[in-house]
C-alpha cells in the first residue's frame, strides 16, 4: 500500500471512527476508570481512588459463584442449540419448495420484536396461573392442574433458553444460508460423480465450507447468551432462587439497584474481557474461514 | 384580553405614549381601580363601560411591556407515571399564578432515583420532587434537601392530618423537622373473594390467622378454590407483603420496632420473632397444608392484579390501588372482591411518597424558596384557586389523583370531611371506602422500624435483588428445606449482612 492509499484510508475512516471513538471507545475508557474508583452515585462526594478493591469485591461477592454457574449453564446449553437449529434451518431455506420465500420472512420475525417483548410473551406462555402451555398440557391429560414452571430450577432455565433462541436464531441462520448459497454446485456435482450419497455429500462440502460460517455463529451466539440481560430479568428476575441469575443480572443490579456505579463497571470489565477472548476467537474463526474458502 | 382592549391602541403606540416607570405605577393604580369600579358595577350601561375601558387600555399595555412582571421557574421532578395529569395539574398551577411557573421535568420510572441522583451529582437538580423516605434520608445526609419546616413552620399544621402510621416518615429522624408534604399514601391490605366464601358457606372473612387457616380448608374442601392463600412474593411485592404484611400480622403483643433494636442489631433472626414466626406459618401453608402454592413467587404486579382478578386465590394481599384494576370489569372476578383487615393485629405496611425541596433552591434566597412552598402546597396540601389556604383551602392535587387515578390520599380530612365526599364516592365501585379508612388507620411505616439508615436504601436493594430474595425465595419453594433451623439459617444470613452494611456505614446511622 502506498503513501497515498494509506491517507485515503484513513480519510476514510475517519466518519466512522468519529463516531465510534466518543459513543464505543471513550465509554469502554471511561468505564475502565470508574471501576477503580469508589463511585457510589448515592454518596458523590465520597468518590475516591479504589485501585482494584471494586475488582476484589466483585470477585468475592455473594453473587459471584452462582451467577458464573448460572451463566455457563445458560451458554452451554443454549450456544450449540442455536448453532444445530439455525444450521438446519438454513438447510431447510436452501431448498426449493413452494412457500419457501414464506418461511424465510418468518423466521426473520422474531427479530422484529423487541426483548423485552420477546420475554413478555414467553413469560405469559409459561404462566402458572393461565399459561397456553399449561393449558395444552391439561388439555391432553399431561398434568393434573397447572404447574409453575418457572419456579422449578431447570424447567426455568430451559424456558430462558427457549426464548433466547427464538430471539437468536434468525441471524446465525441467515449466515449459514448466505454460506450455503455460496458453496459452488460443482462440488456437488463432483461428488455425485464420485458416487457420494446425501451424508457424504453434506459431512464432506457443506459441513467443510460452512465451518468458518460455524465458528463465527458460535462466537457471535456465546457473546449473546453471556450478555444476555434482558429475558433474564423479564422472565425470571433471576430466580427461582439465583438459579438463572446471569452475571449481567447483576451488573445491572450494582449499576441501577444499588447506583455503585464502581462496582458495576468492574464486572462489567470482568465480563469484557472474557468477552475480548471470544472475539480473539473470532477474527481468527475469520481468518481460517478466508484461507479455507480461498483454497 | 377582551378583544376591545387590544382593538384601539398599538403596542409601540403606547410604549411611546407610556414610557416612564412612574406611569407604570399610576396605571397600576388605576387598573386596579377600573377592575375594582368593573367589578362592583354590573348594573352600569355599555357606554359608560367601553368608556373605561379605553382608558385602561392605554395604560395597561404600556406597563406590562415596560416592566414584564419576573416569573420564578419551579422545576417539578416527576417519575413516569401519570405524567398527563401531572402535566395538567402543572398548567392549572400556572394559570392561576402569574408570578410561578412550574416546568415539569420527567426523569423516568426505573431511571427515577439514578437520574436524581446525577442531577443533584451535576448541581443541577429539580426545584421539588417525588421522593421514597430512603432516597429522602439519604439526600438530607448529603446536604442535598432541606426540611422545609426549617423555612415555614406552617407546615408542621399538616402533620395531625396524616394518618399515624405516616407520620414518622415526614420527620427528619435527626432533626425532628418535617421534610415535605405528601405525594400519597396507601397499603398493601388483605382481601378476599366474597364469592368464594359465600360458595363455601362462610359468613365473614376470617379475623385470626386461625379462622383464615380454617377458612382456607374448608374453601379448598369445598372444591371453591385449589390455591386459596395467595402470597405475592415477587418484583418489589416480595418485601411489603410476602415479608412485611405477614409479619405485622402476626406480631400480637408486639407494638414494634420489629426488625431492629433501638440501636440497629437485628432482632429478626430469632425463633421468638414476627418475622421467624410468619415465614413458619407461610412454609406450612405451602408445603405441609398444600392450601398456598409457590404461584406468587413469579407475580410482577400485573400477574398479581390478574391471579387475583381471575379468582386464582381467595385470600390475597397487595396495594389497595390494585384492587381498581381487579375488581372492575373485565376481570373475571369484578364485583367479587373485598379488602378486608390483616387478621391477627390488623396492621398492614404503609406505602407512601413525598415532596422533597432541594437545597440547591434555599441557596437560591427566599423567594425560590416561597414558591417551591407555593407549589408544594399546590401538589401535596391545600389550596384554593392555586393559592396556599391551609384553612378553607382544599387538597386539589391529592383529589385529582384519587378520582381520576385511584391513587388514595393519605390525609385523615379527605376521608372523614363531608366536602370530600367525591374521594370516598368515587372509589365506591371496587371498595368499601370506610373499610380503606379503617385500614390507613392500620398502616405500619416499616421504613421507621424503628428509625431510617444511612445504609436502608443499599439494604432495600439487598432485599430485593439482593442475597435476601433468592435465599427467602429458595426458602419457600423447599429448595433448601423448611425446618426451623433453615429458616434461622437464612434469616442469620441476612442478619450478617445487615451487620456488615452497618459496620460499613461511616456513621452507623
Amino acid at each position: 500500500m502506498q503513501k497515498g492509499d494509506v491517507k485515503f484510508v484513513l480519510i476514510g475512516l475517519l466518519p466512522a471512527l468519529s463516531f465510534i471513538f466518543p459513543f464505543t471507545f471513550y465509554p469502554i475508557a471511561y468505564a475502565v476508570y470508574v471501576s477503580t474508583l469508589r463511585y457510589d452515585l448515592k454518596y458523590p462526594e465520597q468518590i475516591a481512588f479504589a485501585g482494584f478493591d471494586n475488582f476484589i469485591e466483585v470477585l468475592t461477592s455473594y453473587y459471584m459463584a452462582d451467577s458464573v454457574q448460572a451463566t455457563i449453564i445458560f451458554v452451554v446449553i443454549a450456544v450449540p442449540i442455536v448453532v444445530l437449529l439455525s444450521l438446519g434451518l438454513a438447510m431447510l431455506l436452501n431448498q426449493n419448495f413452494r412457500g419457501v420465500g414464506f418461511l424465510q420472512w418468518l423466521v426473520l420475525v422474531p427479530w422484529a420484536i423487541p426483548l423485552v417483548d420477546s420475554g413478555a410473551i414467553w413469560k405469559w406462555i409459561f404462566d402458572a396461573n393461565y399459561g397456553i402451555f399449561n393449558a395444552a398440557l391439561k388439555s391432553l391429560g399431561l398434568i393434573d392442574s397447572y404447574v409453575p414452571w418457572l419456579n422449578l430450577r431447570w424447567p426455568a432455565m430451559l424456558v430462558l433458553v427457549i426464548a433466547f433462541l427464538w430471539v437468536q436464531l434468525p441471524l446465525p441462520t441467515l449466515l449459514f444460508l448466505a454460506g450455503m448459497q455460496s458453496i459452488p454446485q460443482e462440488l456437488y456435482e463432483a461428488a455425485v460423480i464420485d458416487g457420494a450419497g446425501a451424508w457424504a455429500k453434506f459431512r464432506t462440502i457443506t459441513l467443510t465450507w460452512l465451518r468458518p460460517f460455524m465458528l463465527i455463529v458460535a462466537v457471535y451466539t456465546s457473546l449473546m447468551a453471556i450478555w444476555t440481560f434482558d429475558l433474564v430479568y423479564v422472565i425470571t428476575a433471576g430466580g427461582p432462587g439465583n438459579f438463572t441469575a446471569v452475571i449481567s443480572y447483576y451488573t445491572w443490579s450494582e449499576m441501577f439497584t444499588f447506583l455503585n456505579f464502581g462496582r458495576a463497571s468492574a464486572l462489567s470489565f470482568l465480563v469484557v474481557l472474557v468477552s475480548i477472548g471470544l472475539i480473539i476467537a473470532y477474527f481468527r474463526a475469520l481468518r481460517i474461514g478466508r484461507l479455507r474458502l480461498r483454497a | 384580553m377582551p378583544q376591545i382592549l387590544n382593538a384601539n391602541v398599538t403596542r409601540r403606540r403606547a410604549i411611546s405614549k407610556a414610557g416612564a416607570a412612574a406611569i407604570g405605577a399610576v396605571a397600576g393604580a388605576v387598573i386596579a381601580g377600573a377592575g375594582g369600579f368593573l367589578a362592583g358595577s354590573s348594573q352600569a350601561g355599555p357606554a359608560r363601560t367601553e368608556t373605561v375601558t379605553r382608558t385602561v387600555t392605554q395604560t395597561v399595555t404600556g406597563t406590562v411591556t415596560q416592566k414584564p412582571a419576573e416569573k420564578i421557574e419551579v422545576t417539578w421532578g416527576i417519575w413516569s407515571w401519570g405524567v398527563e395529569l401531572v402535566q395538567d395539574n402543572a398548567n392549572k398551577f400556572n394559570q392561576w399564578n402569574d408570578d410561578v411557573q412550574i416546568k415539569v421535568v420527567d426523569y423516568g420510572l426505573d431511571t427515577f432515583f439514578s437520574g436524581l441522583s446525577a442531577a443533584y451529582t451535576a448541581g443541577n437538580p429539580p426545584t421539588i420532587h417525588y421522593s421514597t423516605p430512603d432516597v429522602t434520608y439519604i439526600y438530607q445526609q448529603n446536604g442535598w434537601a432541606i426540611d422545609m419546616e426549617q423555612y415555614f413552620p406552617e407546615i408542621r399544621r399538616y402533620l395531625d392530618d396524616i394518618f399515624p402510621g405516616f407520620r414518622s416518615g415526614f420527620i427528619n429522624p435527626d432533626t425532628g423537622l418535617m421534610s415535605g408534604l405528601a405525594y400519597y399514601g396507601g397499603a398493601q391490605p388483605f382481601m378476599y373473594n366474597q364469592r368464594h366464601l359465600d360458595e363455601a358457606g362462610i359468613d365473614e372473612p376470617p379475623k385470626t390467622w386461625e379462622e383464615l387457616e380454617e377458612q382456607a380448608r374448608k374453601i379448598k374442601q369445598r372444591g371453591v378454590n385449589d390455591d386459596p392463600i395467595g402470597i405475592w412474593y415477587g418484583s418489589w411485592g416480595f418485601v411489603e407483603v410476602g415479608i412485611y404484611d405477614f409479619m405485622l400480622g402476626m406480631a400480637e403483643d408486639n407494638p414494634g420496632p420489629y426488625m431492629w433494636d433501638e440501636d440497629l442489631n437485628p432482632i429478626f433472626n430469632d425463633k421468638n420473632s414476627p418475622l421467624f414466626r410468619s415465614l413458619r406459618w407461610q412454609l406450612d401453608m405451602i408445603h405441609k397444608e398444600k392450601l398456598a402454592s409457590t404461584k406468587g413467587v413469579l407475580y410482577d404486579e400485573a400477574q398479581a392484579v390478574n391471579a387475583f382478578g381471575s379468582g386464582a386465590h381467595t385470600f390475597f394481599w397487595m396495594p389497595d390501588y390494585d384492587l381498581a384494576f381487579a375488581n372492575t370489569p373485565p376481570s373475571k372476578e369484578a364485583g367479587n372482591l373485598r379488602m378486608g383487615i390483616n387478621p391477627g393485629t390488623g396492621k398492614v405496611s404503609a406505602i407512601y411518597r413525598t415532596y422533597l425541596v432541594s437545597k440547591a433552591t434555599a441557596d437560591k434566597g427566599m423567594k425560590h424558596l416561597e414558591a417551591a412552598w407555593r407549589v408544594m402546597q399546590f401538589v401535596g396540601g391545600r389550596t384554593r384557586n392555586g393559592k396556599p389556604d391551609f384553612e378553607n383551602g382544599e387538597y386539589y392535587v391529592c383529589r385529582r389523583l384519587n378520582n381520576e387515578k385511584g391513587v388514595g390520599p393519605i390525609y385523615i380530612s379527605m376521608w372523614e370531611d363531608p366536602k370530600y365526599a367525591d374521594i370516598r364516592e368515587s372509589i365506591k365501585t371496587w371498595v368499601d371506602p370506610e373499610i380503606k379508612r379503617q385500614v390507613l388507620f392500620n398502616t405500619y411505616d416499616f421504613f421507621n422500624d424503628p428509625r431510617m439508615t444511612t445504609w436502608w436504601s443499599e439494604w432495600w436493594g439487598y432485599w430485593q435483588a439482593g442475597v435476601a430474595r433468592p435465599a427467602i425465595h429458595d426458602l419457600i419453594l423447599g429448595n433448601v428445606g423448611t425446618s426451623d433451623d433453615d429458616i434461622l439459617r437464612v434469616l442469620n444470613r441476612i442478619a450478617d449482612e445487615w451487620r456488615k452494611k452497618k459496620a460499613e456505614s461511616k456513621t452507623g446511622k
